[in-house]
């Protein structure tokens, strides 16, 4: 769950009084424009907007500034269903927002993160910003460590800004405002909080840190961002209908971890345990429709549920439906092959040619490969059964040659 | 630990496998009625002998929870436990993931002689963690998890937490040389069978989680197989996500940390640098140095010899790393040979695929895709 930009963004800023550039979105009339313009400096700043966590816009050119009504609406145009590149996945621009250009000398780039190398919350502060952090010289970064009971001090911003040689007129107003970004933080449920850049403006004869660009990341287990009163939907270009449809069963206890790996797959995987999911997902590459950990020995109802939307959405489409796992710790195999079976008895129907494999091994594991058989049986479908002694990633090989197979004969 | 001598930046009170968990061990289960616990915590107690000595369940004092081997006394709270004189070094967390904070700090108020946390609940909130290891840090408490399926030790036949070695642990833990770090749950059981098909056993079996933090990591973990007789080599399964690894190699090479036993490692989730919200664990979740193919590199380094190849064995003093899991018995067998040791045990059956139960079809070419004649003659060998 991950925002970019102030439209979003600076509403998590308000919460804690962190100042933020003015921000206009498309719907802004020409005179609002006009108004941003000429009250700052005679700029303003067109960007598109972009739901989840995309980067990089000024790098593609996807920033436009301009210093009139004419060219806003230029950049507006041209921008507003701009599409960009998040790794390998193209997005779309869903609107634009007109940002007040914030005249500054410096640029300050400061995150907060759990570092895994600290094992505690870090701060990192350069005077360098507006530039990817990682092509700023280490001897130009400071990494704050500090404890997450008390949080960051204004004294930690303070040592570090003066290690840093920043200006002196700018770090009083960085001083006070900077600790905020704890607040933001641990408030409401961050794992990543960025601002990039900081520039530093001028309100009522004092310098003041405008945060003019935020990347943030929030903790999926943790509800507190719910108290920002965001939209559902600017997390939503993250989710698909089907994994939308699946996470309504998500519980602390997880058992529904799905993400839709490839619509075009050919390999429907329902895989049991979140390293099986890591190594499963990866080996059958691009033949897997989905990635998924239904373990945790989820109930019966619970993993019915789950095959139901399942196989509603990608049975016809499959070659091979998989059962997939290393040898369950406390998972009930029975349960969960039961609930399976018995969702693709009643939706066979939708692809009778399919192809089931299994590896899986666990507690009544026998029990569950022989309710399988005998339900395929019935239905006439072919299958194969492989216990934990057949290594996992074998049988997904294998699984992944029946379904080489079988799009043969599709294409034949 | 004494802390003069701690090669830790951070408090770590073991040093050595062995003293995670032992025969010795006595274990206070929280939540232990809860769907989870009341199938997996007999087991574990029957398996170590005993080891469980108490259960919390709010608002139930006085119960027993029944075991193989006899009941386990269930109080009210941990400080019900304490007052009836029974006394406990580990706990182990089973509660909803909100509740687990309060848990761990009960634990912490109760307890004086807490000194370690097993946390096996899954989706507890990074912010929640942050503070547990916080607290458990000015506690001086080992933290395991959370999302972790706890410890076992086939040595002294104990294990503590969750569910490792399944229902069946004595099956799946059969005593050898091997230490196992894994990020995942299931591979922890898992790769302990693979290991008997080359002849090896395991000594400590230790599932950290996948969480953002993992409060008891790889370079604790290679510090205590160090300093473990039991221990002559240690297989490592990762995922992307955190520079746990990276620093721990790193310490190994700044003589940080002392490690003269082979590593045979196993990095997975290539496919995961894509992925812009987690599936399966939490903490998989790779920033922009920290994916699966820099984890590969890390260890390769260290390594100084490519991932090993089953055909053309080469592995380095220091291990190798395996591009899958179904390979680690035969990486093992190629650190130990290099080290002119032996496997503990006769090797014990194989992976190769053995079909349990099938049905083949005979698919007709006219028909098309739904066309099948049921029993025909198997043509979908591929």
């Amino acid at each position: 769950m991950q925002l970019t930009g102030l439209k979003y963004g600076g509403r998590l800023l308000e919460m804690v009084e962190f100042p933020v550039a003015p921000v206009l979105t498309e719907d802004a009339s020409h005179d609002d424009i006009s108004h941003l313009i000429a009250s700052h400096g005679g700029k303003c700043i067109v960007k598109p907007v972009f739901l989840g966590g995309v980067g990089k816009k000024g790098k593609a050119g996807l920033v436009r500034i301009v210093t009139n009504v004419f060219d806003a609406m230029v950049a507006k145009r041209e921008l507003f269903f701009a599409t960009h590149h998040q790794g390998n996945r193209p997005v779309q621009a869903c609107g634009v927002t007109f940002e007040g250009y914030i005249a500054s000398d410096i640029e300050i780039y400061a995150s907060i993160s759990d570092s895994s190398e600290h094992r505690m919350p870090v701060l990192l502060l350069t005077t360098e910003g507006g530039i990817d952090v990682e092509d700023v010289p280490a001897a130009a970064k400071r990494t704050i460590l500090f404890n997450p009971v008390t949080g960051v001090k204004s004294f930690h911003i303070n040592d570090a800004l003066r290690e840093l040689k920043c200006p002196p007129q700018y770090i009083s107003p960085l001083v006070q405002h900077l600790p905020k970004l704890w607040q933001a933080y641990d408030s409401y449920g961050l794992t990543t909080l960025e601002l990039n850049p900081i520039r530093m403006g001028r309100a009522k004869g004092r310098y003041v840190p405008y945060a003019c660009d935020i990347k943030a990341s929030f903790d999926q287990d943790d509800q507190a961002w719910k108290r920002l009163g965001y939209p559902e939907e600017i997390f939503s270009t993250n989710i698909t209908q089907f994994e939308a449809e699946i996470n309504v069963l998500r519980t602390h206890q997880g058992q529904s971890d799905v993400t839709e790996v490839n619509p075009e797959g050919t390999i429907l995987p329902f895989i049991f345990g979140g390293g099986a999911n890591s190594a499963a997902t990866e080996i059958l590459g691009a033949k897997g429709i989905i990635s998924s950990d239904f373990g945790g020995n989820p109930p019966y109802e619970k993993i019915r549920a789950i095959a139901d939307i399942t196989f509603r959405h990608w049975l016809p489409r499959a070659n091979v439906v998989m059962l997939i796992g290393g040898r369950a710790n406390n998972t009930d195999i029975l349960t969960t092959f039961k609930a399976i079976f018995d969702s693709l008895r009643e939706q066979i129907h939708l692809n009778p040619g399919v192809f089931v494999v299994a590896g899986r091994g666990g507690p009544k594991v026998v029990e569950g490969m022989v309710y399988g058989r005998d339900l395929l049986d019935s239905l006439q479908v072919p299958y194969r059964f492989f216990g934990h002694d057949s290594s996992m990633v074998s049988v997904l090989q294998h699984a992944m040659e029946i379904d080489d197979f079988m799009q043969t004969r599709r294409r034949s | 630990m004494n802390n003069s001598t701690s090669p830790f930046p951070y408090f770590v009170g073991v040093q050595s496998l062995h003293e995670l968990v032992n025969k010795h061990t006595r274990v206070c289960v929280m939540n232990i009625r809860g769907s989870e616990s009341s199938l997996v915590t007999p087991v574990s107690h029957a398996y170590s002998g005993g080891n469980v000595v108490a259960g919390v369940q709010y608002g139930e004092s006085g119960g027993r929870v029944e075991t193989p081997i006899g009941d386990i006394p269930v109080f009210g709270s941990v400080s019900e436990v304490i007052q009836a004189g029974v006394r406990f070094d580990t706990g182990v967390i089973y509660l909803p993931p909100t509740a687990v904070s309060h848990a761990v700090s009960e634990m912490c108020a109760r307890n004086p002689e807490l000194k370690r946390i097993i946390i096996v609940s899954e989706k507890v909130p990074v912010r929640d963690s942050r503070l547990i290891r916080s607290g458990c840090q000015n506690r001086k408490i080992d933290v395991i998890g959370a999302n972790t399926l706890g410890i076992a030790n086939s040595w002294d036949q104990a294990r503590v937490g969750g569910a490792l070695g399944g229902d069946k642990p004595a099956e799946s833990l059969r005593k050898g040389s091997v230490a196992i770090y894994s990020n995942s749950g299931n591979f922890s059981t898992t790769l302990s069978e693979y290991l008997k098909t080359g002849g090896f056993g395991t000594s400590t079996i230790l599932s950290s989680g996948k969480d953002v933090y993992i409060h008891f990591a790889l370079a604790e973990f290679l510090y205590c197989a160090e300093n473990d007789p039991r221990t002559r080599a240690i297989v490592v399964y990762v995922e992307p996500g955190g520079y746990y690894e990276k620093q721990a190699l790193d310490w190994i090479e700044e003589g940080r940390i002392k490690l003269t036993k082979p590593i045979i490692a196993c990095v997975t989730g290539r496919w995961k640098k894509n992925l812009t919200r987690s599936c399966g664990h939490a903490g998989a979740m790779a920033g922009s140095g920290d994916d699966a193919e820099a984890k590969e590199g890390w260890f390769d380094t260290y390594f100084g010899v490519p991932a090993f190849a089953p055909e053309e064995p080469e592995v380095s003093p220091r291990g190798v790393r395996i591009g899958s899991i179904q390979d680690v018995a035969a990486a093992v067998g190629a650190c130990m040979a290099f080290q002119g040791e032996r496997p503990d045990f006769e090797p014990t059956g194989d992976l190769s695929l053995k079909l349990f139960v099938w049905r083949n079809v005979r698919l007709c070419r006219t028909e098309g895709h739904a066309g099948r004649r049921p029993d025909g003659p198997d043509q979908c060998s591929p």
